[in-house]
């Protein structure tokens, strides 16, 4: 039912992880960063993201006339990967590289993609998705921002919640109305807004998350005057857009290589205390992780070849959710028996990060309820 | 072989297996006239000797090459040793030796006492001992049918004296690949059993209706079907992978056991869960004999355990890693094939 096609890595891209691989040594031993779970929502540091935009590792498959570099998917999934299985500060700027830029390279206006695209590829534009509402979550298509039109551009009224970093963020893409529903058709009359945060009448506010930090926020738009050219893609097409948005959002390595970091901090500790119900532990966890991503390079490669894998996506996020939970349960147990005295120096701060994180991997971009449905939908189920 | 011939040949085992009596052979064990006038089809059309060498009569396709027929095989529920068999021609052949025309099951080198899988519906099985594979004819009265098992599984109660090849091995061929090569074809065969199972299952929440409506209106069944999904496609994911490695070096070196290792953990730890959710879904008409359902639900709970469970291909794995100077999982996870 689910084919996942082979991506292969030619040699410049091996090579290309060797000098990643090389720069995060590098970064590590300078003390540039502290590994972190859940790095790429958690860990955000402009400074970073401008080193990884000037050695190219960000916009990396946009064209060249848009600040891109050309490179194939297979280059920007070995320097996604590897950041993140070092747990590398990339919160910055990974929904605008991942997401963001793709999706105006796709919709925007030449003049969208001249202003915007260069500056992520910079590692100096940083972007934020608003599309869930405090009444619309899973219900998607039941939000209430809206866009009215005016002479000169539009008028954005509404408020978005959880948008992940929207507080160091320049752009957001909002999900807004611009037309009435078509009596049950709710998903006709949407579009979509490239909005600069910097406008009038915009307030944002962070939201602290299970751990403390305040990495998503709400973000209220009061009657906000919107140029023309704010509109992305075409007025009415919202809801087909968003959709593709998601396809980028949910296939990627950072749903499943969220808590790694945290497990090989603790390999030479647990190797320490090697027994057999240690190694099945770790002999299936590899097994697991090397399956999923081979599929999540899967859907790389349908993405390259210009397919639309929204499901296969869903396939791949529904379970690497799954599996980070299970990996860090699995780590408890692992540790259960060892000594504390041994434990690594921080390590007890990194596992309940990981822990304190959990929860979040079914929820966001789609709960696993919600994916199960669209992967049921897939196969005539509804 | 290229990819046309491939196809064509599976496209004709495809329609051997859709016209033969499967369900029938299924019943009587794979024993019977049925079974051995299928037997006689496969033989004659070249199947069993897949991966022997064109000098051995065979088509000198390579040992990966059996993965999708196997699959194929599974997805039919075909009671028979085919890809045991084509294995089993295909080391002989490599070892220099004319492969008899025979059926034959394969003994575990590293579980030499476990179950032989086939064994009542084969009339040879072959070991790897000291560096040497060794076919032997079994009669009927060497076996001893293990109690609910599938595919004649059976102990040797006595170990056969006619002696049919007694040879050098090729000397890649130590019992970590002999095992590991079986392995990966259990692998293939779980993965294609779970397609079986995700289209039984599906067509029957669709027919069957409760509360006035089907069941796959159901939210509960639909996540239950998009689990079934989910771990079918991860396990032909797994076996694609270690089949490609297996392409990649023919003589099973360590890579190829370790890809394959991931692939039978991966594929026994899917068939719990595939199995698990197709009978929940199906109610009380999954859990009797006559329903389809069981044919390929015994054979995965069986074939978890041939040749290396889920388990033991995981500790296997795990103490490698452990065993590190300095043990990490990246390195293997993002290894090139
Ligand atoms: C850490 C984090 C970061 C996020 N970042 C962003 C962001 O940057 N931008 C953004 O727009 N949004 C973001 N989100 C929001 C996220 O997309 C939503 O949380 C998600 O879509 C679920 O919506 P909800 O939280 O309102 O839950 P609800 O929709 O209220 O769901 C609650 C529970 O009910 C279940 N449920 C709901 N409907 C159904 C149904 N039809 N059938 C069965 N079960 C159902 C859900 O699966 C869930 O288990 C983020 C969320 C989190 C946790």
């Amino acid at each position: 039912m689910f084919q996942f096609p082979r991506l292969e890595f030619d040699p410049s891209a091996d090579a290309l992880r060797e000098e990643v691989r090389g720069f995060l040594a590098d970064e590590l031993q300078s003390d540039g960063f502290t590994p972190a779970a859940d790095c790429w929502v958690s860990a955000a540091d402009p400074e970073f993201s401008r080193k990884m935009g000037a050695r190219g590792w960000l916009g990396m498959t946009w064209p060249s006339e848009f600040g891109g570099h050309d490179r194939p998917v297979a280059h920007r999934f070995v320097v996604t990967e590897e950041m993140l299985a070092a747990g590398a500060p990339v919160a910055a700027h990974w929904i605008a590289d991942r997401q963001t830029g793709s999706h105006i390279l796709r919709y925007g206006t030449q003049e969208q993609k001249q202003t915007i695209l260069p500056r992520i590829a910079a590692g100096e534009c940083f972007t934020a998705i608003g599309m869930s509402e405090p009444q619309a979550g899973s219900d998607l298509a039941a939000i209430k921002t809206s866009a009215r039109r005016t002479d000169n551009g539009w008028v954005l009224s509404g408020r978005k919640i959880w948008s992940t970093g929207a507080h160091f963020s320049h752009y957001m893409i909002v999900l807004a109305r611009t037309s009435p529903a078509e009596g049950r058709n709710r998903q006709v009359g949407l579009s979509q807004f490239l909005v600069d945060l910097s406008l009038p009448g915009i307030d944002i506010s962070g939201i602290r998350d299970l751990g403390g930090t305040p990495h998503f926020n709400e973000t209220l738009f009061d009657n906000v005057e919107l140029p023309e050219d704010a509109l992305l893609g075409t007025e009415g097409n919202g809801w087909a857009q968003c959709m593709g948005e998601l396809a980028l959002e949910r296939s990627g390595p950072e749903r499943f290589l969220t808590s790694l970091v945290v497990l090989e901090k603790a390999l030479p500790l647990i190797a320490a205390y090697a027994d057999a119900r240690r190694a099945v532990e770790v002999g299936s966890i590899l097994a697991n992780l090397r399956v999923l991503r081979r599929m999540s390079l899967g859907v790389a490669e349908m993405l390259e070849r210009g397919e639309s894998p929204a499901t296969a996506a869903c396939v791949v996020k529904e379970m690497g959710n799954r599996l980070e939970n299970d990996i860090v349960q699995r780590l408890r147990g692992m540790l259960a028996g060892i000594p504390r005295h041994a434990w690594p120096d921080g390590f007890d701060g990194l596992l309940r990060e990981a822990i304190l994180h959990l929860p979040s991997n079914t929820l966001r971009g789609g709960t696993t309820e919600i994916l199960r449905g669209i992967i049921a939908r897939e196969m005539g189920m509804r | 072989m290229d990819r046309d011939d491939f196809a064509m040949i599976a496209e004709g085992l495809d329609r051997i297996l859709t016209d033969a009596p499967l369900d029938a052979i299924d019943k009587a064990g794979g024993l019977g006239t049925e079974a051995d006038a299928l037997w006689q089809t496969l033989e004659e059309s070249g199947y069993t000797l897949l991966c022997a060498s064109e000098g051995h009569g065979g088509s000198g396709a390579a040992l990966a090459d059996i993965l999708p027929l196997a699959a194929l095989a599974a997805r039919h529920a075909a009671a028979a040793p085919l890809a045991d068999t084509i294995l089993a021609t295909g080391l002989l052949s490599a070892a220099g030796q004319q492969p008899p025309a025979l059926r034959i099951g394969l003994i575990d080198p590293l579980a030499p006492d476990a179950p032989i899988a086939h064994a009542s519906q084969s009339n040879a099985v072959l070991s790897l001992e000291d560096g040497r594979l060794r076919l032997m004819r079994i009669e009927s009265g060497d076996i001893r049918s293990v109690h609910q098992t599938e595919d004649g599984a059976g102990k040797l109660l006595r170990q056969p004296a006619d002696v049919l090849v007694d040879c050098a091995a090729p000397e890649w061929l130590i019992p970590d690949a002999f095992r590991a090569l079986a392995a990966l074809i259990r692998a293939s065969q779980m993965a294609g059993a779970m397609e079986a199972v995700l289209g039984l299952s599906l067509d029957y929440t669709r027919d069957r209706e409760q509360f006035g409506r089907p069941l796959a209106k159901f939210q509960a069944i639909q996540h239950h079907l998009s689990d079934i999904a989910c771990e079918t496609a991860a396990a032909m994911a797994a076996v694609e992978m270690a089949g490609d490695a297996l392409c990649a070096d023919a003589k099973v070196g360590p890579r190829v056991i370790d890809e394959i290792a991931i692939a039978k953990t991966r594929c026994g730890e899917a068939a719990s869960r595939v199995a698990a959710a197709a009978h929940q879904a199906h109610g009380a008409m999954g859990f009797t004999r006559e329903y389809a359902l069981g044919r390929y639900t015994r054979r995965l709970w069986q074939w978890q355990d041939e040749f290396g469970s889920e388990t033991e291909w995981a500790e296997l794995l795990g103490k490698a890693v452990l065993a590190d100077n300095e043990p990490r999982l990246w390195p293997r996870i993002s290894q090139p094939i």
